[in-house]
């Protein structure tokens, strides 16, 4: 995901997080929340993580879990009102 | 095209059988072909210690058929290269049916998968089928040149070949995917070359994917691609995975933190019906053992600098000897 590393981002959850942590976050911080299973492509990139992978929508902004393999897993927000959009059509409700 | 034959039965015993198919890609370059081809099956019978071969020709290996033209002048290449070796050859009829009987021994080095790319040793600036990407349709157009022959032009397939519902023809998924994870825990890397051998000595084709920094790593330990042949960067695998572009019939997942298990349950998600091996090690790897609740094989050990006992749990899982 090394192209998600140059998109304008704010970090929510720092290094450290597991992805449990980072999925309960979504679910409880965000009025918003949509579900994707690993390989979603998000940012022309594919997610990685437990399925299923919570996106949490705050406006224009997706919420999203990003591992690494040398450090772990962070939660991301990055501006993208498009990419929202197409979050919104794409993913599903329900887990 | 059913080549004339003289010769309606024939037998062959201890030797071993090519079951063989020429690629529309080899077209390319049909000498080289030969030639590779030659090599490859002389460095295998000289691990069997057999010098008797019978060449078997089998359309349903591949769903991209050379011309028949083609594919016999690369066949009789093969046989002529192999003969040269003072290897004793004999050659099934191409384009018959033919009924056969075979009788296989059951051993580890009996059945080998073989695919011979025309390119190798060639930098080539496109994309092919044996580095797992999709042909080009102008280089597909691009044929061809088979010297040695003067009915080896470029044209039709007169017999229209087709692809039919032989299991055969299904792509090879005798396949085993290596994922690596970081490569700060000296064992991991170790034991990867140790897997990879041992899948390789049972005849399983493996792939081996993880950041750069880890392929660099394993690059500089093995420079001919003697234990590790095939490496891919890991968002590449997992973008080409998720295209279903690739499959795998075996998946081993080295995991020393939470973003290996990550990877592992990516792993589970793109390839479900695959076996997964999930190897937990490192410092404290119980904690993340825990963290799987996702159907998998665990193999759990503390283990940072030495891999002997964790070698030990591989082996026993994996069915190789201690």
């Amino acid at each position: 995901m090394g192209c998600i590393e140059n998109l304008k981002h704010e970090m929510v959850l720092p290094l450290g997080a597991s992805f449990s942590e980072c999925r309960e976050y979504v679910e409880k911080n965000f009025a918003e929340f949509w579900y994707v299973d690993p390989g979603y492509k998000l940012f022309d990139e594919y997610i990685i993580g437990l399925p299923p992978i919570a996106l949490g929508i705050d406006g224009s902004k997706i919420i999203f879990p990003y591992t690494k393999p040398c450090h772990g897993t962070y939660l991301l927000a990055v501006e993208d009102a498009d990419e929202a959009v197409r979050v919104r059509k794409t993913a599903r409700k329900k887990k | 095209m059913a080549e004339p034959v003289d010769i309606r039965e024939d037998r062959m015993e201890e030797c071993v059988v090519l079951f063989c198919c020429v690629e529309k890609l080899d077209e390319r370059n049909p000498d080289h072909v030969i030639e590779s081809a030659k090599k490859n099956v002389m460095a295998r019978l000289a691990r069997l210690k057999v010098n008797q071969v019978m060449i078997y020709p089998y359309a349903h290996l591949t769903s991209t058929l050379g011309s028949p033209d083609c594919a016999l002048c690369i066949l009789k290449g093969l046989e002529r290269s192999l003969r040269e070796e003072s290897i004793t050859v004999r050659r099934a009829p191409f384009g018959w049916y033919k009924e056969f009987e075979i009788h296989g021994k059951g051993h580890p080095l009996a059945d080998l998968s073989m695919t011979i790319c025309p390119y190798e040793g060639t930098e080539c600036d496109f994309t092919c089928p044996y580095c797992h990407h999709p042909i080009k349709e102008s280089d597909m157009n691009h044929v061809h040149v088979c010297p040695g022959s003067d009915t080896c032009l470029k044209k039709e397939d007169p017999v229209k070949r087709k692809t039919g519902t032989d299991p055969a023809e299904k792509p090879d998924t005798t396949a085993a995917l290596l994922v690596l994870g970081c490569p700060e825990v000296p064992v991991q890397q170790a034991l990867a070359l140790h897997v990879s051998h041992n899948l390789q000595k049972q005849g399983t084709a493996v792939q081996v994917t993880g950041n750069p920094a880890v392929l660099n790593l394993l690059k500089v330990s093995d420079p001919e691609k003697q234990y590790l042949p095939d490496t891919i960067i890991l968002e590449k695998c997992i973008g080409e995975l998720a295209e279903k572009k690739r499959d795998f019939t075996l998946c081993i997942v080295f995991a020393h933190s939470d973003a290996g298990i990550s990877y592992a349950a990516t792993l589970r998600h793109l390839l479900p019906a695959s076996r997964l091996v999930v190897i937990i090690f490192g410092k404290d790897p119980e904690p993340l053992a825990a963290l799987i609740d996702f159907p998998c094989e665990k193999i759990v050990e503390k283990a940072v600098h030495n891999p002997m006992q964790l070698k030990k749990k591989i082996n026993g899982v994996l069915g190789w000897g201690a």
